[in-house]
């Protein structure tokens, strides 16, 4: 099932946010990435029937779910999806095994059922009769995306579900959730401004800068062939690049990208083959003498492709057989006598190398 | 003690209380959730009976009841028996007296509840009714609670009202605080007494339990 939106909508202040995509068909999630304030939350909201856009048009397949010619805007409940919030939306009078059957239309023993597999499906089986407030953060954002699950709906949106939770929580589950989004099988928009989860999760990446949608596109298409300056900015201009990995051993990542390669520290949690690679530019240090030694794992001969002022520092593009992006001060540019064409060593220690699984189509 | 007097304004404060729940939340359900730019007006209309002089209430619901109006003509013609000077008569009369007692703690427990709970209901497919019962319902009941007993106790202590509408007649009209005024017109001071009394000690056990469950959030929060 493909959804098509193109709508925009304008608020009093004169505010506008616009977004044409797709979703959905080959590719089940579609991850909405942008800073705050960018406009996700509104779109995600149009999707949901919960705030009207003022133009345009959104279709779920043949069914047509609001279009401001012809007066369409169908309820949120005749739109049959899954919506979970950022901040915790769950019912605090009723207890968890209550929350999750809220949407079904079935009642008692099948819809017990259902609730208990949807439990299960989150790892919280035995939560059923707790209260919201007698859970974490983290269980309680679990305990939503069950309950948005268990009615079957036919489009999932959620609304950075991971921002409130503290970063282990957040980390792990950053990795359950890819696994049960991809065997919903549901088309989904991931709203998030967290490029690690918007790797982690997306086969799609959608970028919203100041209202409107710059570009969308398979993820690796997307960071490594931003449209434009915007979107390079928001995706962030730190190097990210595919990666396999060769080999796990004594607490390290050996990885393998466009031909270089390099090492990682390994956090010991479950990795495919394939794999995103990130390394943030301040991370990078770049020298001149190829025979000094290092305490850094990765050394790189490497070309300077452009260099770039960017307040108080400069912005070097590299060619290491890939492009990498290190940032230096100004007077470091002056000593290492930096040029576009200029050979030198890059170097970046191995705990600066950051590892996230690929969830993109390769993995599907 | 004129007991009779005190049964009559219990079951007069009991049905008030009554029909208040029916009336009052479906008024203060609209007065919390409706866009309609004279909302104000509605409320305005609701919250008159706090600075009308209940005699002034009284008056209007008098002559609009009695055989002289064509409400109270339609009403008699419907019923066959005549509104005013009766207990029926006297449930109108303080009903609206008692509106925005009921009304405005409703309405201000309806509207706490938080937006996103009414959209995570919606988007699970449950209509606006169904939210209304199953969400917003049962997160108020305290604001509810409150309501009905501000209800109850306010028509017990009422008096201008009763004795324009309702008249003096005993066993059917004539409520506690009529019975007070009386007996101390005929200078009966110790059957007064007692009266008062017990109607003081009704109306501050229904407002200390009210109070103690308001504070009480652990007993609140198990209650359902």
């Amino acid at each position: 099932m493909e959804v098509e939106i193109d709508v925009s909508k304008r608020f009093p202040g004169g505010a506008t946010v616009s977004a044409d995509l797709r979703l959905g068909g080959d590719a089940p999630v579609t991850v909405l990435f942008g800073p705050s304030g960018s406009g996700k939350t509104t779109l995600l909201r149009c999707l949901a029937g919960l705030t009207s856009p003022d133009r345009g048009r959104i279709l779920f397949g043949e069914e047509t779910w609001f279009d401001a010619e012809s007066g369409i805007d169908l309820s949120p409940q005749a739109r049959r999806l899954g919506y979970v919030a950022q901040e915790d939306a769950l019912f605090p009078h009723l207890t968890v095994a209550e929350n999750v059957s809220y949407g079904l239309r079935e009642q008692g023993a099948s819809g017990r059922r259902r609730a208990d597999e949807m439990l299960r499906l989150v790892g919280l089986q035995t939560l059923a009769s707790r209260r919201p407030h007698e859970l974490s953060g983290g269980e309680r954002q679990r305990i939503a995306l069950a309950r948005a699950l268990a009615p079957g709906p036919r489009l999932l949106l959620l609304d950075e579900p991971l921002a409130s939770l503290d970063l282990p929580t957040r980390e792990s589950l950053r990795a359950s959730l890819r696994p049960l989004l991809v065997a919903a099988a549901i088309p989904t928009l991931f709203v998030t401004h967290d490029r690690l989860e918007a790797l982690a999760l997306g086969d799609r990446l959608a970028v919203m800068v100041g209202g409107r949608l710059r570009q969308w596109g398979p993820v690796p298409e997307v960071v490594s062939r931003p449209a434009n300056a915007e979107v390079a900015r928001a995706v962030g201009v730190e190097t990210v690049l595919p990666a396999r990995v060769t080999s796990r051993a004594g607490g390290l990542l050996h990885l393998e990208a466009g031909g270089a390669h390099l090492t990682a520290v390994d956090d010991g949690g479950a990795l495919p083959a394939e794999v995103w690679l990130c390394i943030r530019a301040e991370d990078v240090v770049l020298e001149r003498d190829p025979r000094a030694v290092t305490s850094a794992r990765n050394r790189f001969a490497a070309r300077v492709v452009s260099l770039t002022s960017e307040g108080p520092l400069v912005r070097v593009a590299l060619d290491a057989g890939f492009p990498l992006a290190a940032l230096v001060t100004p007077s470091a540019a002056a000593e290492l006598g930096l040029a576009s064409g200029e050979s030198l060593l890059a170097v970046v220690k191995a705990q600066a190398v950051h590892v996230v699984p690929r969830g993109g189509i390769s993995s599907l | 003690m004129d007991a009779a007097a005190l049964v009559l304004s219990l079951k007069l404060a009991a049905a008030t209380t009554a029909v208040l729940l029916a009336v009052g939340v479906p008024i203060a359900a609209w007065l919390a959730f409706t866009r309609r730019r004279f909302a104000f007006a509605v409320e305005a209309v609701v919250a008159l009976p706090l600075v009308l002089p209940p005699t002034v209430l009284g008056f209007y619901i008098l002559v609009a009841l009695g055989p002289r109006s064509p409400l109270g003509r339609l009403l008699e013609g419907m019923t066959g028996s005549r509104l005013v000077f009766t207990f029926e008569g006297l449930l109108v009369a303080s009903v609206l007296y008692s509106l925005p007692f009921a009304v405005q703690p409703f309405a201000s427990a309806f509207a706490s509840v938080e937006p996103r709970l009414l959209e995570a209901s919606w988007c699970l497919g449950a209509s606006r009714l169904r939210t209304f019962l199953r969400v917003v319902l049962p997160l108020s009941r305290r604001g509810l609670v409150t309501g009905a007993v501000l209800a109850f106790a306010h028509t017990l202590g009422e008096f201008g009202v009763v004795l324009m509408v309702g008249g003096n007649i005993p066993g059917l009209t004539r409520t506690a605080s009529i019975a007070i005024y009386d007996d101390v017109q005929a200078l009966d001071y110790a059957r007064a007494g007692t009266t008062s009394l017990v109607l003081l000690a009704v109306s501050f056990a229904v407002l200390l339990l009210t109070y103690a469950l308001r504070r009480d959030v652990r007993l609140a929060v198990r209650w359902k």
